[in-house]
């Protein structure tokens, strides 16, 4: 057996146990893994065999990955893992990227995250508040800052009307429109990482692939919707 | 059964600990030479991985300190060696063993008859 072959089923076994290390504190995972890594080296250097079916057997006797994960956690005295997702953690994920307070209360709701990924993604969702907060007073600014005799154009005028649309058109053409087109994605951009950072905290190493699809699907959608509103802006008129 | 199965588990699972303090009496060892002697006697463990999160807990606990060695072959070996507190909880457990062991076979060798 060739050292890529060994290291490839040696690794194998390694990335399952750390999968399933997944919620112990990093620091007694890493030494397990550590002293497992240890275990396969001296026993390997100690087997007679060199083929496949020692190493093989070498893991057999460790035990599954899954077996010395329940026993590291009973002597970490963690309990059972999180039980799988339930209707309450997904509905979490799928309304914090819809509707934001929601999503989130839901995620409060559940017992499935830990407190900390619940802080965060609460952080994630209150830096995009803060952004659009931000956005609104600066668009204010502009406005109060522009000429009362631009200001008096917003009558009802529709050809008047119709040369400030023109105008703000050719304003908005190129570097402005990207710029726009980056503030709306940061603004939608926070509930997607929030949602996106639950789903990638879900505690079960099977589910993470799948609870992170609604929102990716999302973000998709978002970025259509973006792409579509800014599209007349940047054709010229 | 399978409430006994468990019952028997579960005194197992306290009692490797122990075990493993145990073999470090007098002198240190690495965690494979722990792993092939405990393995050696029937009914000691589920599997052999399941002694390096024991030897975590032992540590963590400070019932054992570390210490990394040259090997002869192979790469550096972590060394297990008995802390003060570590020989005071063998003590404590070894007494109460024996007491507890003798009762239990008092029971079970002439229950009827007494």
């Amino acid at each position: 057996m060739n050292e890529r072959d060994r290291e490839r089923l040696i690794n194998r076994y390694l990335a399952r146990l750390e999968r399933e290390l997944d919620d112990v504190p990093r620091e007694a995972r890493r030494e397990l893994v550590e002293d497992v890594r240890g275990h396969i080296d001296e026993a390997w250097a100690a087997s007679p065999e060199r083929d496949q079916a020692a190493l093989e057997g070498i893991l057999a006797r460790l035990g599954t990955p899954e077996a010395l994960a329940r026993e590291e956690r009973e002597r970490l005295g963690l309990g059972a893992p999180p039980a799988a997702l339930g209707l309450l953690e997904w509905a979490a994920i799928v309304l914090t990227v819809v509707f934001v307070p929601i999503g989130l209360i839901l995620a409060w709701l559940s017992s499935h995250w830990r407190t900390r990924d619940k802080t965060v993604a609460t952080g994630i969702a209150l830096a995009g508040l803060v952004l659009l907060c931000g956005l609104s007073y600066a668009g204010q600014q502009a406005y109060r800052a522009t000429p009362a005799v631009v200001r008096a154009t917003e009558t009802s005028d529709p050809g008047q009307w119709q040369g400030l649309q023109a105008a703000a058109r050719r304003s908005l053409q190129g570097p402005p429109a990207i710029a726009i087109g980056l503030v709306l994605a940061g603004v939608w951009g926070a509930p997607l990482g929030a949602a996106a950072y639950l789903a990638l905290r879900v505690r079960a190493a099977v589910r993470r692939r799948v609870a992170i699809l609604p929102v990716v699907a999302a973000a998709f959608a978002f970025l259509a919707i973006v792409l579509l509103m800014l599209m007349p802006l940047m054709v010229r008129p | 059964m399978a409430d006994n199965q468990a019952l028997l588990t579960q005194m197992r699972k306290g009692a490797v600990e122990y075990c493993v303090l145990a073999l470090l009496v007098g002198r240190e060892r690495y965690g494979y030479e722990l792993v092939q002697i405990l393995s050696q006697v029937e009914g000691m463990l589920v599997s052999e991985g399941t002694v390096y999160p024991i030897l975590s807990r032992l540590k963590r606990e400070q019932l054992v300190a570390t210490e990394w060695r040259e090997s002869s072959a192979g790469p550096p070996r972590k060394y297990y060696r008995l802390t003060p507190a570590g020989i005071v909880a063998l003590d404590e457990f070894r007494s109460q063993w024996q007491v507890f062991a003798r009762a239990v076979e008092t029971f079970l060798e002439q229950g009827g008859t007494l």
